[in-house]
């Protein structure tokens, strides 16, 4: 098929006057292009988008805001998003769908400002490392939200209900979401889902509700997606319209899609995703894994090999209700998973979360406490090799600005965590530290690492290089 | 060019000339259209084009929010 000619924008001297690298500038010009072919928007559109992405904005925060929503607040005189979870801690929802929400807001925020900070989609495909995947992926499911829901994908430039807050509503995010949600949930592939959008309503309906054996459970499915599309930033439950199973299976849903959505950012979760039930119960650790680096990441633009200290988790402000405390010291203990029952305890006492059953938050989400001997499942060769071959290539074995990195890295949870590192694990002695830094290969590192025990190692800030206190 | 004004019984703060049309600020912070065939302001309500005007007459912008 040829591809398809769409109008060419160029804001070329726009994005020289806000001082936007030039590389860059044929990527946005590309972006606002698309997104006026695909959304028919009109040139008065596309020049409030790119109006909204010339906003200056320094800082991402998380906060709960005195209401009770899910949305991401834009403060022009702070210059800051603020993505509020005020809806999800009301409801004490899970930390999945904390996470899944966070990224749901943050899709807001990158909707409107296109590509203004160091994480936002765009700047993902821009910078090779997603090969420029996220920004196809995007607009492919917001084609196939907009074919079946009929809905104008533009909404977030029309007004809303609130008279000063035009992007309040439905905007691509939201949609992109539901036609995921919606191709899952019917069982079809998504070229099968937008293939039957494409060919009207009627022919939609027609087609999909043979994938139930009542009619009439499609058409409680269609409505199902539909209250769901409409309270998609809240998850929430409306009294009197669905049961609270209802609702917990849409929320668990939600969760689960909005992780499957997140594979557009990254395809070792997309991978990982389709090995589990539609039940966040069942993500893998390294699924959860991931979900937290891209959320930390995101929350404070950190880039790959950027630590990230115990002392920054203790400032985050979700550290301030009991559930958000649950969720400071689930992605402690994820980046902590080496430590032992004592230790995880003192965190706990370190985080003042007195009210928190550590079984009961880990048996949550299927963990289990994870002692120093067990090697995290996460940390395999294969595991690995994705990430070395990423960086060196094939041969990365021979390679020895590969090993020089590794040693560097000093230890493997340095390879396993690569964007995010919290503390270092050392061995405590410098015989043993010597004798790590001596050894050449993935092989001999991981054999002599496994002589260790949980004993042998301190930990260590990788920004300050200051030794944890005993724990 | 701000000046002071009182329109359909809204106290204006001033007004302001953006792409051909004239804009109007009241005491609220909000902006207005004047629409001249029906003699009637109307409400503006797209965030991105009220901050504009905000920010053409030297006023703070509002937030905005995303979503929601």
């Amino acid at each position: 098929m040829a591809p398809r000619k769409y109008k060419k924008y160029n804001f070329n001297s726009e994005y020289k006057a806000h001082g936007y690298p030039e590389s860059v500038w044929p990527l946005l010009n590309d972006y606002f292009s698309r997104d006026a072919a695909e959304f028919d928007l009109t040139d008065k559109e596309i020049k409030t988008k790119l109006d909204t992405m010339f906003m200056n904005l320094e800082t991402i925060e998380i906060d709960d805001q005195p209401d009770s929503s899910n949305n991401a607040l834009y403060k022009p005189n702070e210059k800051k998003i603020i993505l509020n979870f005020a809806g999800m801690s009301q409801r004490n929802e899970s930390y999945v769908a904390h996470l899944c929400t966070m990224f749901h807001e943050f899709g807001h925020v990158d909707e409107n400002f296109a590509a203004p900070t160091p994480n936002s989609f765009m700047h993902i495909g821009a910078n090779g490392r997603f090969k420029g995947v996220a920004f196809n992926e995007i607009h492919k499911e917001m084609r196939a939200a907009r074919l079946t829901m009929n809905m104008r994908l533009s909404a977030d430039m029309g007004p809303g209900a609130d008279p000063k807050c035009m992007m309040r509503h439905v905007g691509y995010n939201d949609l992109m979401f539901i036609g995921t949600m919606m191709h899952t949930a019917l069982g079809v592939s998504e070229r099968e889902f937008l293939s039957a959008a494409e060919k009207g309503p009627e022919y939609f309906r027609e087609t999909m509700s043979k994938k139930f054996s009542d009619p009439k459970t499609f058409d409680d499915f269609m409505a199902t997606i539909t209250f769901a599309s409409d309270s998609i930033h809240a998850i929430k439950y409306k009294e009197g319209t669905l049961s609270t199973t209802d609702y917990r299976n849409i929320a668990n849903l939600t969760a689960t899609i909005y992780g499957e959505c997140l594979s557009v950012m990254d395809a070792r979760i997309s991978s990982e995703l389709q090995r589990s039930e539609a039940d966040p119960k069942t993500f893998s650790e390294k699924t959860r894994y991931e979900l937290e680096r891209l959320a930390i990441n995101y929350k404070h633009g950190i880039t790959k090999n950027t630590p990230f200290s115990l002392e920054q988790l203790n400032e985050l402000p979700e550290v301030s209700t009991t559930n958000q405390k649950v969720l400071a010291f689930e992605i402690a203990v994820t980046n902590r998973r080496k430590l032992g029952k004592k230790e995880y305890e003192s965190l706990v006492e370190e985080l003042s979360i007195e009210d928190v059953n550590i079984d009961e938050t880990l048996n949550r989400y299927g963990l289990t406490l994870p002692s120093i001997a067990d090697k995290p499942d996460v940390d395999t060769s294969e595991y690995k090799k994705d990430f070395l071959e990423e960086d060196y290539g094939t041969d990365y074995w021979d390679n020895k600005d590969c090993i020089e990195s590794i040693k560097a890295m000093e230890t493997d949870e340095q390879i396993r965590h690569t964007g995010v590192k919290v503390l270092q694990f050392r061995p405590k002695s410098n015989t043993a530290m010597d004798k790590l830094n001596a050894l050449n290969t993935l092989d001999e590192v991981a054999s002599y690492d496994s002589q260790l025990s949980s004993q042998d190692f301190i930990e260590v800030d990788v920004k300050t290089k200051n030794e944890s206190p005993e724990l | 060019m701000l000046q002071r004004n009182v329109i359909n019984g809204i106290k204006m703060l001033g007004s302001v000339e953006f792409e051909g049309s004239t804009y109007y600020l009241d005491v609220n912070d909000n902006i207005y259209l004047y629409d001249k065939p029906n003699s009637r302001l109307a409400l503006v309500k797209d965030t991105v084009l009220i901050n504009k005007i905000l920010d053409m007459l030297e006023a703070k912008p509002i937030d905005i929010v995303f979503g929601g």
